[in-house]
């Protein structure tokens, strides 16, 4: 009695711990999936987004539909929907990331050159890295959604906002001439922009960056520094 | 491996860049109070739109509109 009891317990408690262990078994290999879906679907947000970027950076913003991106990204057409609504989510978040990248990369490269000239320098290295998609979004960004107009705004007072910490410390020095912030941004910027916008006059191919960024600093450089 | 403020976006990665120098803290010495707690939203939209001003030269009515688009993505202001 006490033994059929026992073995009675026991199946109970087998067929429990084998219910756990599925149940454990089961939850696993749900939360795989989970995982293996959620970084398919980054992983595929990401190729829209590098693909959208070349594409902007050869083409410029305005020639390239959602048909091309989808192309290039190897997905379908209704897939890339899946991952943004409209096309101007997607313009919105690609100049998004292209804002993330330049603000960490203008905040690490300051980091370790602290002169003007070296943030100036800093600055260009990043544009240059970007400078086909940089061109192209000036050239461009009237006719893109009043977002990416913010954005861009929002880009540039980050790096002005490095520029001037390095003009600071030179006007406290007695290297520079006095200068205040926005105008020392904007004319920097603008002698910047007027070059890239119009690439075609300053350069037959390649990088303007490369053939006249130094050129650029210099001139810059010239204009604040007081003759001692 | 900088993290992003959840304010502003600012890349930190110094103890001094987050909040009382807390590494622990996911938002900035920039959007701090001086009690270290983190700005609310009128205090931040108030902030950044002073800061674009102040390094574009832009009117404030600009400036605040790119603020808010700013705001917008990020995680501390999501749905505001």
């Amino acid at each position: 009695m006490i033994t059929k009891s026992f073995t009675k317990f026991l199946d109970i408690l087998s067929a429990l711990f084998y219910n756990e262990y599925t149940l454990s078994e089961l939850l696993l290999t749900k939360l795989k999936t989970m995982t293996k879906r959620m970084v398919h679907k980054e992983q595929t947000r990401g190729r829209i987004l590098d693909s959208a970027y070349a594409l902007f950076s050869q083409r410029g913003f305005i020639d390239v539909n959602t048909i091309d991106i989808a192309e290039e990204a190897g997905i379908s057409h209704g897939a890339l929907f899946l991952h943004f609504s409209t096309r101007d989510d997607l313009v919105n978040a690609v100049i998004s990331k292209f804002g993330e990248e330049i603000a960490k990369r203008t905040h690490d490269l300051s980091e370790s050159r602290s002169s003007l000239r070296g943030i100036l320098e800093a600055h260009l290295d990043c544009i240059r890295e970007n400078e086909f998609f940089y061109s192209r979004l000036l050239r461009d960004i009237h006719s893109l959604p009043k977002n990416a107009g913010l954005q861009l705004t929002c880009i540039l007072s980050a790096v002005s906002h490095h520029i001037f910490l390095a003009a600071q410390r030179e006007i406290e020095n007695g290297n520079i001439k006095p200068v205040a912030s926005d105008l020392l941004f904007n004319t920097w910027i603008g002698l910047l922009h007027h070059y890239l916008m119009n690439r075609e006059l300053f350069v037959v191919s390649g990088s303007v960056v490369e053939r006249h960024g130094n050129n650029l600093i210099d001139h810059f450089m010239k204009l604040l520094t007081l003759k001692k | 491996m900088a993290t992003l403020c959840i304010a502003c976006g600012m890349p930190m990665e110094k103890a001094e860049e987050f909040a009382l120098g807390d590494r622990s803290r996911n938002y900035c010495r920039f959007c701090a109070r001086p009690d270290g707690k983190m700005q609310d939203f009128a205090e931040k939209l108030k902030s950044l739109t002073a800061f674009i001003v102040r390094t574009q030269g832009l009117t404030s009515e600009a400036a605040q509109e790119a603020a808010r688009e700013m705001m917008s993505r990020l995680p501390a202001w999501s749905g505001k």
